[in-house]
């Protein structure tokens, strides 16, 4: 290896840009080798722990954290480390579908075709008739009824599999009868039972557990999500290798989570760096671990005194928007052609950032976000609001030892007018 | 070669064991890992040959027209030259069997199978026998061989032994270099601790866990069973995570020289939001058979295969896929009532069919309970687990309107019940009694600490956790904090044994740890409507008159409340909840 060229400020800045790219997480090997920062406390070496100590326990797992705090560099890496004793898969969810109206059913479908491809690449040979029935799914099959047969077929009494009337079936008069197409209902469990066919076949050939990563299942919305898990914990949990999901940091805050939380092992949240105090003073402790993140990417040396301390407190602790700030800074460096981060230039990229806030926040969601900045505890009660704020990332969740939240400091602003506008608005009535 | 201590140890009782004269012992012994099982095979042989005994080993894996058939394995190898040889010249043999870790799929379920059937067939075996089993075996034949199981004279564990260097964990691929380890002594085994934590409770397990609980409903619960009157219908319940199966397997076993006992999970029958009254009942019948086909008494023309036949033609009318076997013994009539257990699908259309078809079933139900009562002079216990676990709306109609249903059979009946359906309106009236486990009082009323309680949790703990690996005050602390219920505390232990190194033991700030993110959890879903009740709760240590049952019965199922007995029945807020509650404005 040769020695880097010394650049001017400028270049660097200007390299930095693509190592900047927030939207990309830390999910290859080369990226982890590069950009990784170790986290203390080691969030993630107890659920390491986990799955070390439960040989032959098919343990599903949750997995959470705000939006941009490192979920999936944290996930990665698990599966790296783990990936010789286990045969670690690691995916996204969004690279197999569309995610709104997901159901149990596409997760599972995923989840076959990932088992499917890494039981060819352990040299695995998965039965034929397998393959093609998952190939088959849903196994619809199409029926034709008459009319007064309908009452009979519902009943089930042939011991079928429920019927339901087909999308865009097509009725058409046959004498007296009423002619029309009923579809079986595919059944869940049929395809659970073909996947665990390859779970067993690959876990016995190669005598390694199999542990699934499911990154990105958090990008459904709140609805969604809790509807998901409210109504398929049990096929979710019903494969017989280890899986851990990640899921929206508002489930966590369901009213229903009990009722679904009993089919998981355990739960996780990953916690932001408290980059402040409950008071609202800088945390130099949380602001010097993401310092040392961004540090892999650019050198402190080319931030104006005490501009990237800003820039660290004012993304709350989340890991994504701070590495965004500092990326629309070297962009405009870059534009102006400036060789240094200072403040001004700081200021105008975290703005851009209060304007995404601006077009988020719903102003049905104000009053909540006042009650939190407002609460001297900063211990706001829970409620539908306050789910979805964390969701937006309007309201963090700091939690260490004590559990604690505050509105993103890129709101503040917005909270304080709102909070004036409301208040002459009170006046005035 | 020196062996790890405690395996030395218990192969000195074990020697001891097999080298009792008139011997017929059965012996059932854990190894799972190869090396290590050869080392203390050695080492036994070297022991009995001082005492003039042989070992004979019986390699299931040689056996290839029939792996599975282990009883034609040993009954064949009698009279064989070599081992009439060994007979004559030596005082005793132990035959010694080895290789079952080989034994996969169909053969696999046959030699279980038939460890059960043939059990008889044991006893004319003049000579003590010793099964060399890998762990999930071993749980497979205690699961599904009941009474083999509890037949065995005795049970050996040799462990995987304990691993020192630190986060390394012993896998299949560094098996030799685990051995290396074997011959040090360690200070604790966190992976073996976080096993025993995680072991789910079967019948195994359960014998060397169990801690007898000190609530007055199990005491009353055991005595209803046994004095009540025949053919009463009992319901068991308590909150999620009390301790119920650890009870109802005890009480398996312990009832079983009065009953002739079968214990049923109901989760296992098939998706338990599908599930059907008249599925339970069929399973229970398909298990009793079967615990009659195993017992050994006489089936072949009697009402049982008329029942196993009856419900092979169901099996056909539903669709069994061809390829399955031909009902041309009871072995195979019960290997195929096993598939309708694990394909849900097929699970169904049975229940389907028996919907049509329930008077036929239940005569075949009954018949097969008085041929059992007569032929072993025992009254039939059915217990019947995990129907609590049901979802609300399916199961408030199983133990109402269906309730019929399950008071049909004509033998004593045990099930467990969603624990909000016992003070439920039209439920418990349908049924002889009923018996509710409370979480364990760990405090009084007034908040001092109740003895009994707090000694029974920690007992608990100490079953499964090495004394020295935990400080007093962790446990301490740890069993205060869980609100009396087990699962909760083995939760809060588990969750602080994976923040201990490998070289320390479970600290109170372990504990504390734990407790922290506990708290959290409640911290996040306890709403403002939940505090205002829970606050009255926590004072009152009653339900507020106001509260709608459903709202009470989610902060139960969540744990935010627990209910307790000690003489008087009350309420009270889970301790990590306590600091939540607002302060007083």
């Amino acid at each position: 290896m040769t020695a880097e060229k010394k650049r001017n400020p400028l270049e660097e800045i200007r390299k930095a840009i693509s190592l900047l790219e927030s939207k990309k997480s830390l999910t290859s090997e080369k990226l982890l080798a590069d950009y990784y920062v170790e986290r203390t406390p080691q969030y993630t070496a107890t659920i390491k722990n986990l799955l070390q100590y439960t040989p032959g326990q098919p343990i599903k797992l949750l997995f959470s954290g705000h939006t941009g705090c490192g979920k999936s560099s944290e996930l990665f890496k698990l599966k790296t480390d783990l990936k010789n004793e286990f045969i670690a898969i690691y995916y996204s969810i969004m690279d197999h579908m569309n995610l709104s109206g997901i159901k149990a059913a596409h997760l599972l479908e995923s989840m076959g075709r990932q088992l499917v491809d890494a039981a060819g690449q352990h040299n695995v040979n998965i039965d034929k008739k397998i393959l093609e029935a998952l190939e088959r799914w849903p196994f619809t099959q199409r029926e034709t009824r008459y009319s007064d047969e309908k009452r009979s077929g519902m009943a089930g009494l042939g011991g079928e599999l429920p019927l339901v009337k087909a999308g865009g079936a097509i009725s058409k008069e046959k004498g007296k009868k009423t002619e029309e197409t009923w579809e079986r209902e595919p059944d869940i469990n049929e395809l659970v039972a073909l996947l665990n066919q390859i779970v067993e076949t690959t876990m016995n050939e190669t005598e390694k557990e199999i542990i699934i990563f499911i990154d990105d299942i958090d990008k459904i919305d709140l609805a969604d999500s809790e509807a998901l898990f409210l109504r398929y914990s049990r096929t979710l949990t019903s494969l017989k290798c280890k899986i851990i999901y990640t899921v929206p940091i508002s489930l966590y805050y369901s009213h229903h989570i009990q009722q679904f939380k009993s089919f998981y092992y355990d739960s996780y949240l990953l916690p932001i760096p408290k980059v402040r105090n409950k008071d609202g003073s800088p945390n130099s402790g949380g602001i010097d671990s993401i310092k040392e993140i961004i540090s892999r990417r650019i050198p402190v040396a080319l931030f104006a005194g005490g501009v990237l301390d800003d820039i660290i407190t004012a993304s709350g602790g989340i890991i994504r928007d701070a590495i965004r700030i500092v990326q629309k800074c070297c962009l405009r460096c870059s534009t102006e052609e400036k060789s240094e981060i200072d403040k001004e230039i700081a200021e105008v990229a975290t703005a851009d950032l209060k304007n995404d806030f601006r077009r988020q926040l719903t102003s049905d969601l104000y009053p909540k976000l006042i009650e939190v900045k407002n609460s001297p505890e900063k211990d706001p009660d829970v409620d539908t609001e306050l789910q979805r704020l964390l969701y937006a990332l309007g309201v963090l969740e700091y939690t260490n030892k004590d559990t604690w939240y505050d509105i993103h400091p890129l709101v503040l602003e917005l909270v304080e007018a709102k909070e004036k506008e409301l208040k002459s608005k009170q006046k005035d009535t | 070669m020196s062996l790890w201590e405690r395996h030395r140890h218990d192969l000195d009782r074990l020697a001891a064991l097999l080298s009792l004269p008139e011997n017929q012992s059965i012996v059932i012994s854990q190894c799972d890992e190869p090396e290590l099982r050869k080392e203390i095979l050695a080492a036994l042989e070297t022991k009995l040959n001082k005492k003039n005994i042989s070992l004979f080993p019986l390699d299931l894996s040689l056996n290839k027209d029939a792996p599975g058939k282990v009883v034609r394995l040993i009954q064949s190898s009698i009279p064989e030259p070599g081992f009439k040889t060994l007979v004559k010249k030596q005082d005793n043999v132990v035959i010694s069997i080895v290789g079952s870790e080989s034994l996969k799929g169909r053969d696999l379920d046959s030699f279980v199978y038939e460890l059960n059937t043939m059990r008889d067939a044991f006893a004319h075996i003049p000579y003590p026998v010793i099964f060399w089993l890998p762990n999930d075996l071993v749980d497979k034949v205690a699961q599904h061989a009941p009474d083999f199981w509890s037949w065995r004279s005795a049970f050996f564990e040799f462990q995987r032994p304990t691993i020192i260097n630190i986060g390394q964990i012993p896998t299949a691929t560094n098996i030799s270099a685990e051995k290396e380890l074997l011959i040090q002594k360690t200070p604790v085994d966190i992976p073996a601790i976080f096993n025993n934590l995680t072991s789910p409770i079967h019948h195994k397990t359960n014998d060397s866990f169990y801690v007898p609980n000190p609530a007055n409903a199990i005491n009353q619960f055991h005595k209803g069973i046994i004095a009540g009157k025949d053919n009463s219908k009992i319901l068991f319940t308590g909150p999620p995570g009390c301790g119920k199966t650890t009870e109802l397997i005890h009480l398996t076993s312990t009832l079983r020289k009065s009953f002739f006992t079968t214990y049923l999970n109901a989760f296992h029958v098939s998706v338990l939001t599908d599930l059907e009254p008249i599925a339970v009942l069929f399973h229970a019948a398909l298990s009793l058979a079967g615990q009659a086909v195993r017992s050994g008494i006489e089936v072949t023309g009697t009402v049982i295969e008329e029942f196993l036949l009856w419900q092979y033609e169901l099996l056909i009318q539903g669709g069994m896929d061809i390829n399955s076997p031909e009902p041309s013994s009871l072995d195979n009539l019960l290997l195929l009532a096993q598939k309708v257990t694990s394909n849900t699908s097929l699970g169904k259309k049975i229940t389907r069919q028996l919907t049509t078809r329930e008077n036929i079933f239940i005569n075949h139900f009954n018949q097969v309970i008085e041929y059992i009562e007569t032929a072993t002079s025992k009254k039939v216990l059915l217990i019947v687990d995990d129907l609590d676990k049901i979802p609300s709306p399916p199961a408030e109609s199983m133990f109402s309107s269906s309730a019929n249903l399950f008071n049909s059979p004509r033998c004593k009946i045990v099930c467990t019940i969603p624990f909000d359906l016992f003070d439920s309106p039209g439920i418990r009236e349908r049924f002889d009694d009923a018996y509710y486990l409370h979480d364990v009082t760990t405090r009084k009323k007034d908040g001092s600490p109740v003895e009994p309680g707090l000694e029974f949790l920690k007992e608990v703990i100490l079953k499964r956790v090495p004394e020295h690996f935990i400080e007093p005050d962790a446990l301490e602390q740890a069993v205060l904090m869980s609100g009396g219920n087990l699962k909760e505390l083995l939760h809060i232990i588990k969750r602080a044994c994976l923040e201990v190194n490998p070289t320390d033991i479970l600290s109170k700030k372990a504990i504390e740890k734990s407790l922290e993110s506990r708290k959290t959890e409640f911290r996040r879903f306890l709403r403002k409507e939940d505090y205002h009740f829970l606050k009255k709760i926590s004072m009152k240590k009653k339900r507020p008159d106001e509260m709608d049952s459903e709202h009470f019965f989610q902060l139960l199922f969540s744990r935010a409340i627990s209910k307790y007995e000690d003489g008087d029945i009350w309420y009270d807020v889970h301790p990590l909840v306590k600091p939540l509650l607002p302060k007083d404005s």
